[in-house]
């Protein structure tokens, strides 16, 4: 399989399965306005998924719908931070902010991409995206200001999220490829730095420092799936397998 | 029947109703980027307002049929890309006047009273590109497109 494809796949897998956890608080948030919120930023990334099994499916044919709902779990290239149940609310926010950060800076870096229809694509997700890191970091600043029970359990939420947060960067299988091509202007792990440094600045600021190192661990790489993914894996493409071929 | 005009085919996009705001065309929300007609083939692109937009289908499908009428015997191909990137820049001025009478604001100005004394109450609204905002005049929400 090609560099690329490798990418938009890692990319679309990870904004699919990151939407399907925004999209589960629908019905059920804490409040009418998160639930409108969430289920709203969940949309914007189904939306970011699309528009990387899109292209994916013109590089390599096929169909879109294919690619997202039709591979066996091990065919999957999502990180462990997404795959993650949604837990409690400080644990939804806290990874809220790491991942939709992480896709922000992704797609700043995609923006400067050699090849054009990447960096076509990547630009209208962009605009969407700053709506949801707004959103992200209000909580977060909020919860880390609130003392008491919200203290507490952000403490256990960053103590969670915080070493598996490297691996939203994760390479791509074939990323060196990529650099060296200029599809990507620089290897992730560069994004990754200046993203870790900006995280670690906005924990200090809301006096949430001690929780910055955590943030060191290893990207690692995306050739395993969680144990929390088999479930996601069958509520997200059950109604696909069970009815090939169906039109809405 | 010979391939109609790339004017006959937008005229046509003129009846196309969007099927959140019915009160707007499609040409109006300006998410009709190019109409393309060649021996053959008449081609028209779109843009989502917002990628996840979930009238992507029912838009194509109306589009295509509006189109279809006209076309006779000309393949014909609609498809969404990616650039340009939607803002609501994009409407045109009869759109920004048929969105004002349907209760949606381009901006903080109030849709019933003009009025600026607007708070936003929320990023987030019904569809993907709306949020809502708050008249501290009217004492009423309404809707604002999201630049």
């Amino acid at each position: 399989m090609s560099a690329r494809l490798e990418l938009l796949l890692t990319l679309a897998d990870d904004a699919l399965v990151l939407g399907h956890r925004h999209v589960q608080w629908t019905g059920v948030a804490p409040h009418l306005e998160e639930d409108l919120a969430f289920t709203s930023i969940g949309l914007d990334a189904m939306g970011h998924a699309l528009v990387w099994y899109r292209l994916a499916a013109e590089l390599a044919g096929g169909d879109p719908d294919q690619l997202a709902l039709g591979r066996s779990p091990e065919g999957y290239r999502s990180c462990a931070l997404v795959e993650r149940p949604n837990a409690d609310w400080a644990f939804t926010v806290v990874r809220h902010w790491l991942a939709d950060t992480a896709e922000a800076a992704r797609l700043t870096w995609l923006g400067t991409s050699s090849w054009e229809p990447l960096r076509d694509a990547a630009a209208a997700p962009l605009r969407e995206q700053s709506w949801h890191v707004r959103h992200a970091e209000e909580w977060m600043r909020r919860l880390a200001a609130a003392g008491g029970e919200a203290r507490e359990r952000m403490a256990g939420a960053l103590g969670r999220a915080l070493p598996e947060a490297p691996g939203l960067f994760a390479p791509s299988h074939g990323e060196a490829e990529l650099v060296d091509d200029g599809t990507l202007a620089e290897p992730s792990a560069a994004v990754l730095d200046r993203w870790r440094a900006a995280r670690a600045a906005e924990l200090a600021a809301w006096r949430l420092a001690g929780w910055d190192a955590a943030l060191d661990a290893e990207p690692g790489d995306r050739t395993t799936r969680t144990e929390d993914f088999a479930e996601l894996w069958e509520e997200l493409t059950g109604l696909h397998r069970a009815y090939p071929g169906a039109r809405w | 029947m010979t391939a109609p005009t790339a004017d006959a085919v937008r005229a046509a996009l003129a009846g196309v109703a969007d099927p959140e705001l019915p009160a707007l065309s499609v040409l109006d929300l300006g998410i009709v980027v190019d109409v393309r007609v060649d021996t053959g083939a008449v081609e028209v692109d779109l843009i989502p307002t917002f990628t996840g937009c979930p009238a992507t289908q029912v838009i194509r499908d109306d589009v295509e049929a509006a189109v279809r009428e006209l076309a006779g015997d000309a393949d014909v191909r609609v498809r969404w890309v990616s650039t340009p990137v939607w803002t609501p820049e994009r409407i045109s001025a009869r759109g920004r006047e048929r969105l004002r009478g349907f209760g949606v604001s381009m901006g903080a100005a109030c849709p019933s009273c003009a009025g600026v004394r607007t708070v936003q109450d929320s990023p987030f609204g019904p569809t993907p590109c709306r949020a809502v905002r708050f008249c501290e005049d009217c004492r009423d929400p309404f809707e604002a497109m999201k630049g």
